[in-house]
């Protein structure tokens, strides 16, 4: 979805804190009007089916705060780089200092916790990794915010605004990847 | 997904899996992370110090199959190696090698920067450890996790 607005797409605005009743009410307006048994040509029914599918998409991209995040911050980069901020600025891979090291080492323990049974280990390892996500999810809907507040031609501040968004970002994939990864999760599916 | 054979094998056999003592001075380690997918790989490199050859590497990826096998592949090719000679390993020999699909191409990358990761943090080391009265290389062990 990263090519379309799912915030236009359902009549929202674009912010990470979204209502998310609002954001509910809107997602049953659109796929009710836009559901194909409304239609009887079946061209109009194949569209319908078509734009249905985009608002489903939409929906699902704006309903998960992560997902959120990475719609909203390559719509304001976009914009951004539309009002001729300098091209590239910012660095993909940014990445809190020490992060890498903390993850591997927190990784490592849960192997060795999951190979010796180790149960209240592995409940604190992933507890902190949901409250690291958590944490971080709250500093990158404050960016995100900050962002979007800023006037667009206020390349540096927006610049920094969105640099600290896309570092967040990063950090969040990795304690997701550790949540999703961690034994307690994969025996939930 | 599919994975090649050989991607299968070292999945499966991961060679060179654990770690080697990250303080000492002789040891490089490398610690890199894809932020597409949150996978973070170690790798680490003993260096015989008279001969300038890697004896023996090691290594630790915790992501897809496909960064465990470029790892496992990465740890085969530079033993044996100067660290010069293991420089030139690109990852696109990986992808060669393990016939990566291209949405897997990041996890080659992540290889080859673990690889110049550890060599940086062995010539780090070594710089340190050659200036008088500098502190022992264990600064890593320093930050450890707050867990």
């Amino acid at each position: 979805m990263s090519t379309s607005d799912p915030f236009a797409l359902l009549g929202l605005p674009r912010r990470f804190d979204l209502d998310l009743a609002e954001l509910q009410r809107r997602f049953i307006q659109a796929s009710s009007a836009n559901h194909p048994d409304r239609f009887t040509d079946p061209l109009d029914q194949a569209d319908a089916a078509d734009r249905s599918a985009a608002i489903n998409e939409a929906h699902r991209a704006l309903l998960d705060p992560q997902s959120r995040a990475e719609a909203l911050l390559d719509l304001l980069a976009a914009q951004a780089k539309g009002a001729g901020a300098p091209a590239a600025p910012a660095d993909a891979k940014a990445l809190p200092p020490n992060l890498l090291m903390e993850m591997m080492e927190a990784r490592e323990k849960m192997e060795e916790a999951e190979a010796s049974g180790d149960q209240p280990a592995l409940a604190e390892l992933a507890a902190w990794a949901r409250r690291e996500r958590d944490e971080r999810l709250v500093a990158l809907g404050a960016a995100l915010t900050q962002a979007a507040a800023l006037p667009i031609n206020d390349h540096a501040r927006l610049g920094a605004a969105l640099q600290s968004a896309r570092l967040e970002l990063n950090a969040i994939r990795y304690f997701r990847r550790m949540i999703d990864q961690s034994p307690e999760t994969r025996d939930d599916r | 997904m599919a994975y090649s054979q050989k991607v299968l094998d070292h999945y499966e056999k991961p060679r060179n899996v654990g770690s080697l003592d990250k303080a000492a001075t002789n040891v490089g380690t490398g610690i890199v992370g894809a932020p597409e997918c949150g996978d973070v790989m170690k790798l680490q490199i003993l260096v015989d110090e008279a001969t300038g050859k890697i004896v023996d590497a090691k290594f630790k990826t915790f992501g897809c199959g496909s960064a465990i096998a470029s790892s496992s592949l990465a740890t085969e090719w530079v033993k044996g190696k100067t660290i010069d000679q293991a420089l030139e390993i690109k990852n696109t020999d990986i992808v060669q090698e393990l016939s990566l699909p291209p949405v897997k191409i990041h996890c080659s990358v992540l290889a080859e920067d673990a690889i110049r990761s550890a060599i940086a943090d062995y010539k780090k080391k070594r710089a340190t450890s050659a200036a008088p009265g500098a502190p022992a290389a264990g600064s890593v062990q320093s930050q450890s996790a707050s867990v």
